[in-house]
């Protein structure tokens, strides 16, 4: 892959540092690649670790500030969900394990900085479902509307039920109980997960993966759901999860095997892959010796190198894309976690008869 | 937190929520905010405010109102937990 | 951003008319409006002719000039584009707007600038209501669609106040002090006929009549307004006003704390601010007088509002 002929916030996001050195130009088209790919408050925050953000152009520092206001709002409410989902299943035996952002969130972890998201996932031990989401509901959530054939699709096929809702907040609550669905191929062992989940000090029946299983599981959330417009996004959870989490040697003996138990190599392999090539991620040789017989056949390879290649671009015009790309200020404006009673947002000038249906982030 | 004509407005800067409070709700959480304190020293903070009769009918107010603090977020319940 | 406009500077009115398509069919059109530029870009006839009706006292920027905001009113593909031609909004990210019927090309870029604005600029506490201000002192007037807000904010701006904006009233996080944002004024059904009377040589859009709204129509601001963009108001007044038929013009104070939350429910942001909005509402609380305000003759609400008690310094 050309270096240079990466689109601008590919090349920002494998050298942050490098954004000191941006014109009034670069910046302008930084900022709308970055606004494609919902990046915006991350770039924020890599601005304020990785250069003098005092010295940066007047424009950018303004543009930047007005997303980590978001980002700064956003952590406030995914660490009040995660508190009231503690609240409502602390007193229930059993583990309750955030995944994906409010993982990230409630760990520290910097994969969460500036990263917004609509919807606080969880998962729990199959059997334990009756009862945790019976809880939820006592404590304000309630199932979204679905039909028959829904709620089926969700409880036979799919790793998660229904979406519910908080009545009162309107935000998201999505319960899985293994991470992926049950249909596909790779099977998981969802008890081996909860089994080896880190416990969360200060918050009591709250857990996060273990370091290699949350890399995995995005990895595997990246390459299974299908949803490439918010491929960038997610690949740079990737690199970063494998900064901060690959910092312990122990990390990496243990992912490869860890990948092989847990039936996720080809993700694995397509995640370091794909981080590699794109963003830079070091990633140590061995790792990558012990993924090579889990590479696709090379015409597969190729294909799918193609595939990713344009999936993973930031998809804006300029990134020689279509131009529908991730939500960003649609995030804002759905709202689900920015709704706070007994304050709505002000929606009337938004014409609600002209606004798209809501869709899952 | 901001008293204006005896209403109140408060930001909870754990839920981002902001609420509007009549002044005994005021006068509670202000109670509890300087450190914790039993009902029978917040029903007593109340009736010398506002001239109540101390009694059921205040203890049931008292608990409503202290209810609705709790599921507000602004006052800590016995199943509160903190984020790390 | 907001620097003192410059003794000359290039507006749409100056430019022609291949000259301002040309822009907006190529690399964009930018524009300042108040301490934003847009860059806009259209091959829809109506957005140019909206353009040059409603934003000739505008400033136009080069394309080397920093753009805030990049907006596409794009001509809807398909095959049914011959059938039924539709405008569709795309800002960079995921369109938020279903596609509309072309001829509502202009009033979609007008609630589509909104949306960016209030969507983003979270240096400014953002309340849905209109700004108007005289001899320093500025009047807020929030309220939900209905209330007669914009033909009152119309009048106000054509009989001695000066319009900071119809929609979006943006008060600094810093200072307190409002920011104008001058733009068109949306008006609705009648208020087109009260308008057309009450300001004779005033220039409008051409109506758009089937939009969920009714008829709407757009009214180009004073071009003091737009020239004074940069002049910053202090807050004085909140005036919530609902147009009552047959109603004499009647102001009634309203409690500070309900004021404040009145306000932060007519607002776009401010449940993104956290602590700085919260302190923002209460700055504008304490330093201006609030009252609920009924009326139906214009010219007694422009009397009433000429006469409010100007604040104690």
């Amino acid at each position: 892959m050309n270096l240079s002929s990466l689109p601008l916030l590919i090349q920002v996001l494998r050298a942050p540092a490098s954004m000191a050195a941006l014109s009034l130009e670069q910046w302008e088209l930084l900022l709308r690649q970055a606004g494609a790919a919902n990046l915006i408050p991350s770039l924020h925050g890599l601005a304020l670790d990785y250069t003098e953000f005092e010295a940066l152009p007047a424009p950018a520092r303004t543009h930047l500030r007005w997303h980590g206001t978001l980002a700064r709002r956003h952590v406030q409410a995914v660490h009040w969900e995660v508190n009231r989902i503690a609240e409502a299943l602390a007193p229930l035996d059993g583990q309750v394990v955030l995944l994906k952002g409010a993982a990230y969130a409630a760990a520290g972890l910097r994969a969460g900085h500036g990263r917004l998201f609509s919807d606080i996932d969880i998962m729990v031990a199959r059997a334990r479902l009756p009862q945790v989401e019976s809880a939820l509901r006592q404590h304000g959530w309630v199932g979204s509307p679905h039909d028959a054939y829904d709620e089926r699709y969700y409880r036979e096929w799919m790793h998660e039920i229904p979406p519910m809702v908080h009545v009162r907040r309107e935000s998201v609550l999505d319960v899985h109980h293994t991470i992926l669905p049950l249909t596909a191929r790779a099977r998981p062992d969802a008890a081996s997960l909860l089994a080896n989940a880190r416990a969360l000090p200060g918050l009591p029946g709250i857990a996060v993966l273990a370091p290699t299983d949350m890399l995995l599981h995005s990895a595997t959330h990246l390459f299974y759901d299908g949803e490439f417009n918010k491929g960038l996004r997610d690949l740079f959870d990737v690199h970063r999860l494998l900064a901060e989490l690959g910092a312990d040697p122990a990390f990496w003996d243990a992912l490869p095997a860890r990948a092989h138990t847990l039936q996720l190599e080809r993700p694995l392999f397509y995640a370091l892959r794909y981080a590699i090539l794109l963003l830079g991620t070091p990633v140590p040789a061995a790792v990558l010796a012990a993924l090579r017989a889990a590479a696709p056949a090379p015409p597969l390879l190729a294909l799918m190198d193609a595939l990713f290649e344009r999936a993973l671009m930031p998809l804006h015009a300029s990134c020689a894309g279509t131009l529908t790309g991730a939500a960003h200020g649609a995030l804002y404006l759905r709202g689900n976690w920015l709704r706070m009673p007994p304050l709505l947002l002000a929606r009337h000038l938004l014409h609600k008869a002209v606004l798209s249906k809501p869709r899952a982030i | 937190m901001r008293t204006w004509q005896e209403e109140t407005v408060v930001y909870n800067d754990l839920s981002g929520d902001t609420h509007l409070l009549g002044a005994p709700a005021t006068t509670l959480l202000t109670l509890l905010r300087a450190g914790r304190a039993s009902s029978a020293v917040l029903g007593a903070a109340l009736c010398s405010a506002f001239a109540l009769t101390p009694g059921e009918e205040l203890d049931g107010d008292l608990d409503e109102l202290l209810g609705q603090l709790r599921s507000f977020g602004l006052v800590d319940g016995p199943c509160w937990v903190r984020p790390c | 951003m907001s620097a003192p406009a410059p003794a000359s500077t290039l507006t749409v009115a100056q430019l022609s008319a291949a000259d301002l398509r040309a822009r907006l069919r190529g690399p964009g059109l930018r524009l300042r409006t108040g301490p934003f530029v847009l860059a806009l870009r259209s091959t829809i006839a109506e957005v140019a002719d909206g353009v040059t009706l409603m934003y000739a006292d505008y400033p136009v920027l080069g394309p080397e000039h920093f753009a805030d905001f990049h907006i596409n009113m794009a001509e809807a593909t398909g095959w049914h584009r011959w059938v039924r031609p539709q405008v569709h909004f795309l800002p960079d990210g995921e369109a938020p707007f279903q596609p509309l019927p072309r001829h509502h090309a202009f009033p979609l870029f007008e609630w589509s600038f909104n949306w960016c604005i209030s969507g983003r600029a979270h240096d400014w506490l953002i309340l849905h209501a209109a700004v108007v201000e005289k001899d320093g002192c500025a009047a807020i007037l929030p309220a939900p669609p209905g209330s007669g807000k914009s033909t009152l904010c119309a009048g106000l701006a054509h009989r001695g106040w000066r319009l900071l904006s119809d929609e979006l009233t943006m008060i600094s996080l810093t200072d307190g002090l409002i920011t104008p944002v001058p733009r068109p004024i949306s008006l609705k059904n009648a208020s087109l006929d009260v308008m057309r009377a009450y300001v004779p040589g005033a220039v409008f859009s051409k109506s758009v009549n089937d939009t969920s709204k009714g008829v709407v129509t757009l009214m180009k601001p004073p071009a003091a307004s737009v020239a004074r963009a940069h002049e910053l108001a202090r807050p004085a007044w909140v005036v919530f006003p609902q147009y009552v038929a047959g109603a004499a013009a009647s102001l009634s104070p309203v409690a500070p704390a309900r004021a404040f939350m009145q306000l932060a429910e007519n607002s776009f942001n401010y449940n993104v601010l956290g602590a700085a909005g919260f302190d923002a509402m209460t700055g504008l609380v304490e330093r201006s007088s609030s009252y609920q305000f009924t009326y139906s003759v214009l010219d007694e609400a422009i009397a009433v509002f000429d006469a409010l008690p100007r604040p104690a310094r």
